[in-house]
């Protein structure tokens, strides 16, 4: 009974004791750190086929559709269908693409979506390597996919493909510092950067804590990730797939298996900063659930996502970077300085909280406030006070 | 009865000698004038404050030589359809070049913008060359094409086409280079576009938003458009061409093909020009039908565009489209049940509607009226309210009324300007005036405002639904005119004449008589509407098919002009064009 | 094993290094540079100075070498590889890159480096913060004073066109 309530750990152990039966140390440590390196670099794999139907079947029912429903029960094979279909299509490069750009490009972008998965943790223990500077290492490895995108982009020798890289310089990094600012503030209030202490010391789940700071991590996530409303870079309507129009076959599929992965990837991360990763009822007694509930939440941040997905229009690119200065960056500012100052008030750790709450909530009221009465303004201004 | 016209009386007062004819056919006056008059009398027309011929309907021409009785004279000559939308009247100018060689007029685009592409497409497909015209080049023909094809003398068919798909094709010279060398990208227009400060990006022919083969050479600088150039002739299928070599009953077909998302409009423009000419009446039964299809036709082209207008805006995850698909089916299914099509109907057809509504009509339609205004408020409030669409439609691609005016911008996209010029209520037909509706109209110009139309129309168009569903009389659906109408079954047994009658219009079909006539109606994208030039015999001597989503797609660049990409693509999406429209 | 992780990183920064400077194609140049970057940060790694690591891939890789491609892609006759690759001021550049060399050489050779004796602090980053806070509080402000001012004239700059 013990060895099933934590179960992961155990098992975990019980595999490493029984390999070193037959091998020397340092070929255990090699076995391992290989078996755990494939298991995270096949997360974006999994994701991608778990997340593709998944986002069918959403987004169908969104639309009153039924989304796949042939391959398999409930169409539940259509991505691998998918992938089949991706392996065996022609490899096209155009002509005059920079040849050795052009495939680096995929490959970098799915390792960045890949290594993000190091510091996710699943459960208690469970986590590739807790890294003393895991948030930030979060944030750093999207900048990888910045230049894999950017080189996608170059390399096409296609317009559309280069204003898509245009465009997601821009996006990216305007994106990035609510982002980072967000998770500072999380950061500010553990006392650590380290993902495994960050979910052992949200007793009470952070978006409860920190609501400004949750919903402009999860705006500024839905930016990088490039999911509408701002999928501006791959504007199917606008710019037809933006940086990887020119892609085919599995280089295609690569920069596919990186959308989802980072879309999961990103939830993963909402989750353990924001929503108490895998903790949960009888989590602590039974670490089995950990992962459980990790992945509950997981893919009840992703489903909010697709949900928006259907029912948003796209920003356009002004409007954007716009919202990114000038509503999510000074609130995330305004957010880190009262947060900082609660955190130096001489009163129980509770107490701090609801301080940070009654804040947060003060920062969301001016905000939401000062957005409507700019919308007020933009419509007065172009006669349309009525409307 | 041409001396009562008083547009006439004052260009006679105004300008002596310059009218060489006036003519009357159905109630409308057809003025001849000297062509070096032809500009002056224009902007007199449309500048006089009684008159206000301030809207070019339609511009064509016509090659005479072929016609009987024609010979000495001169061979083209261009025509103009004037209206003015305060008072609903029309004025048929006609202007003979010149030239039988090279046939040159004065050109209108200093008077009216929105000439610029009629009078590409009359150089295109005519000949007619027009002075003054700043981009006089073929538009729906490619560059090279050997001859004009509406000419009398050109065949219909067995011509050389001169596509070459070859690597030697000028087109090709840069193929490739387009990002290394932007200069080497052939610059459309050559003489505006400036290649070598901005980037040109070429939209489509095949590219989601521009809504079927349209081609848009975006001029860009950085994310703003600098201009738009559209291309257009890539559906192009000689309507008109065609038109002039088979019977009139026969091209009720092509009107499908032309709009195909609201052939039931097209249909009833055709049948009303062919109406009209033959001098018919329309018993009203079938007029009523007409009018409920029509609306019909209307909520669907409108739902289309609304689904696809927040595609544009959204990408296909959107909601929406789904949503007014659902509703558009219902419609189509009503289509389907009276027609027995759902896209291509050929339901009305010049001389009443195909066959009778079947019994279960009522019931169907009288579902659509139930369910829409609720599913309509649903829309409201998926998107009229959404901050985001309102952000990305408030203030863009505006258009003044005066430029929408300058450029013949008809349908919502003119009552977005505030203009309620509707030829529903202007020169009411098949007994609109019976109907008690309202002009949809917003001030702005914007696309939020045109959004706002058309939201506003469908309601418009159930209202007249349901009282025509009311007042649905019984009767015949197929006018009682012997020109148009088989005699009934049992004369043929009593008489030779009925059967020679029968005989004669199911072969030769219907005869209309020698007259020329321009008529229009309005569908969901604005003036849809044919001129007509029969010489007695059963097949058209000319037949244009005026196209309100050629002549609106004009605006787009105007519309266009310092917004971003995005912008555009929701420019040419609120324009709401079927290529099939545009190319004809 | 670590010092063959080190040469490792070091034959990768330097032949990358050598790459920026000789490719005619300026925008493989600026993606050399990257991964530079990338062999810095490994050799950050193996000082144990993680963060700086990832400070490296996040400001350097991130935000610099991006912005280097970015301006890279807006010009466009420097991306022709049949432009000359010396300009007029080659000589004086030339001169002055001499003189700095022999400067940083002589102070690389000349001056004692203090090599840590010990390990380093496994958990340094909150020692980093607290430095920034504490003695070292001034330069860190001078600093965010200088980008303050450098943000405030990119924003001068980019607002004379309109």
């Amino acid at each position: 009974m013990d060895y099933i309530r934590d179960f992961f750990i155990n098992f975990a152990h019980s595999w490493t004791t029984w390999i070193s039966g037959g091998l020397p140390g340092w070929a255990v440590t090699v076995v391992n750190f290989l078996l755990g390196g494939l298991i995270l670099v096949m997360m974006p794999v999994i994701a991608t086929l778990a997340l593709t139907w998944m986002e069918r079947k959403v987004i169908g029912r969104i639309q009153n559709r039924l989304g796949p429903n042939r391959v398999g029960p409930w169409g539940i094979f259509q991505a691998i269908a998918d992938a089949v279909k991706m392996l065996i299509k022609e490899d096209i490069i155009p002509d005059r693409a920079d040849r050795p750009v052009f495939n680096l490009a995929p490959i970098l972008i799915f390792v960045g979506a890949a290594m993000l998965w190091a510091v996710i943790p699943f459960g208690r223990r469970m986590i590739g390597q807790d890294l003393n500077i895991g948030a930030l290492y979060v944030v750093a490895i999207g900048s990888i996919t910045t230049v894999a995108v950017l080189m996608a982009g170059w390399a096409s020798n296609n317009k559309f493909a280069l204003i898509g890289a245009f465009r997601v310089v821009a996006q990216l990094l305007s994106y990035e510092i609510p982002m980072v600012l967000s998770i500072g503030v999380v950061v500010l209030v553990v006392g650590s950067m380290r993902m495994g202490t960050i979910v052992e010391s949200q007793w009470v789940p952070f978006c409860l804590v920190l609501p400004v700071a949750f919903i402009t991590y999860v705006l500024a996530a839905i930016a990088e990730t490039g999911r509408a409303p701002f999928d501006l870079l791959e504007a199917d309507s606008e710019i037809v797939a933006g940086y990887f129009v020119e892609y085919s076959g599995l280089k295609f599929g690569w920069f596919y298996i990186a959308e989802y992965g980072n879309l999961m990837a990103v939830s993963a991360i909402t989750t353990t900063l924001f929503l108490g990763g895998w903790r949960g009822p009888f989590a602590g007694a039974a670490p089995v659930l950990g992962p459980l509930y990790f992945i509950i939440k997981t893919v009840l941040v992703i489903f909010v996502l697709m949900w928006i997905r259907g029912t948003l229009p796209r920003f356009r690119i002004d409007q954007m970077l716009a919202f990114a200065w000038k509503v999510l960056v000074p609130a995330a500012l305004v957010n880190l300085l009262w947060v900082a100052a609660a955190l130096k008030l001489p009163v129980p750790q509770a107490v701090q909280y609801a301080v940070m709450l009654v804040g947060n909530l003060a920062i969301l009221g001016v905000t939401l406030t000062l957005l409507g009465q700019s919308a007020k303004q933009h419509a007065k201004r172009h006669g349309l006070a009525g409307a | 009865m041409s001396q009562t016209n008083p547009a006439v009386e004052k260009l006679r007062a105004q300008f002596e000698g310059a009218i060489q004819a006036e003519s009357e056919f159905r109630g409308e006056t057809t003025v001849t004038l000297r062509p070096q008059d032809l500009v002056a009398v224009a902007r007199f027309l449309r500048d006089d404050p009684e008159l206000r011929f301030n809207h070019l309907s339609n511009l064509t021409a016509v090659d005479w030589s072929k016609y009987p009785g024609h010979a000495a004279k001169e061979r083209f000559s261009t025509v103009y359809q004037l209206l003015s939308t305060r008072s609903g009247q029309r004025l048929t100018l006609k202007v003979p070049a010149p030239s039988s060689d090279s046939p040159i007029v004065p050109s209108l685009t200093g008077l009216w913008p929105g000439a610029n592409w009629p009078e590409r497409e009359v150089y295109d497909l005519m000949g007619v060359k027009f002075d003054g015209h700043p981009d006089l080049r073929r538009i729906l023909l490619p560059f090279n094409w050997p001859n004009h094809p509406l000419r009398k003398e050109i065949p219909r068919g067995g011509e050389t086409v001169p596509f070459s798909m070859t690597w030697e094709d000028e087109e090709f010279a840069s193929f490739g280079k387009q990002i290394v060398e932007a200069k080497a990208v052939p610059q459309v227009p050559p003489k505006q576009a400036d290649a070598n400060k901005h980037m040109i990006l070429n939209m489509g022919p095949h590219h989601p938003a521009t809504h079927g083969v349209l081609r848009v050479v975006v001029e860009l600088d950085g994310e703003r458009v600098v201009a738009a150039y559209p291309d257009l002739g890539y559906l192009h299928s000689g309507f008109e061409k065609q038109g002039e070599s088979i019977r009139y009953k026969d091209f009720t077909l092509y009107t499908d093909r032309a709009d195909y998302v609201s052939s039931m409009c097209t249909n009833l423009s055709y049948s009303l020009a062919v109406e009209k000419l033959m001098g018919v009446d329309i018993p009203r039964r079938a007029q009523v039908i007409r009018v409920i299809m029509a609306e019909l036709q209307r909520l669907a082209s409108h739902l289309l565009w609304l689904g696809t207008s927040v595609l544009d805006s959204a990408g296909v995850s959107h909601a929406l489209l789904m949503y007014c698909f659902r509703e558009r089916e219902q419609i189509l299914d009503i289509l389907e049940l009276v027609s027995g099509a759902r896209l291509t109907t050929t339901y009305i057809r010049p001389g009443g509607v195909w066959r009778d509504v079947p019994p279960s009509f009522v019931e169907r339609v009288q579902d659509v009226l139930d369910a829409f205004p609720k599913r309509i408020d649903e829309y409201e409030r998926m998107v009229t309210h959404n901050p985001v669409w309102k952000s990305r439609t408030i203030g863009i691609g505006k258009l003044t009324q005066a430029q929408a005016l300058a450029m013949s911008v008809t349908g919502p996209a003119l009552r977005a300007t505030g203009l309620a010029f509707d030829y529903r209520k202007t020169r009411p037909y098949s007994g609109y005036e019976a109907y008690d509706f309202e002009i949809p109209t917003a001030t702005d110009g914007d696309l939020f405002a045109r959004y706002l139309c058309r939201v506003a129309e469908m309601r418009q168009s159930l209202r007249i639904i349901e009282q025509a569903l009311k007042n649905l009389p019984d009767g015949p659906v197929w006018t009682a005119d012997r020109k148009m109408s088989l005699p009934p079954r049992q004369e043929l047994d009593t008489s030779m004449e009925a059967l020679i009658h029968h005989f004669k219009l199911n072969t030769e079909g219907f005869v209309p008589p020698v007259g020329e006539v321009y008529e229009c109606a309005e569908s969901p994208r604005g003036e849809t509407g044919f001129y007509l030039v029969s010489d007695g015999t059963a097949n058209p001597y000319r037949l244009h098919f005026r196209t309100p989503s050629f002549v609106n797609l004009q605006a787009t660049d105007l519309m266009a002009r310092g917004g971003f990409i995005a912008d555009l693509v929701l420019i040419i999406g609120s324009v709401d064009i079927t290529l099939g429209d545009v190319d004809r | 094993m670590q010092h063959v992780m080190f040469f490792l990183f070091a034959i990768i920064t330097l032949g990358a290094a050598i790459m920026v400077v000789t490719t005619r194609n300026l925008l493989r140049s600026a993606l050399w540079l990257i991964l530079v970057f990338f062999g810095i940060a490994g050799i950050f790694v193996l000082l144990n100075a993680e963060f700086l690591a990832v400070v490296q891939i996040l400001v350097y890789v991130g935000a610099i070498a991006t912005l280097i491609i970015f301006a890279v892609m807006l010009t466009r006759q420097v991306m022709d590889p049949k432009q000359p690759r010396f300009n007029d001021q080659a000589r004086v550049v030339a001169g002055f890159a001499t003189l700095l060399f022999v400067v940083l050489a002589v102070i690389v050779t000349r001056v004692a480096w203090p090599v840590a004796i010990g390990a380093a602090p496994v958990d340094a980053i909150q020692q980093l913060g607290m430095d920034f806070v504490g003695p070292y509080a001034v330069p860190f402000e001078v600093a965010s004073v200088l980008l303050v001012v450098a943000m405030i004239g990119a924003i001068i700059i980019a607002r004379e066109h309109e």
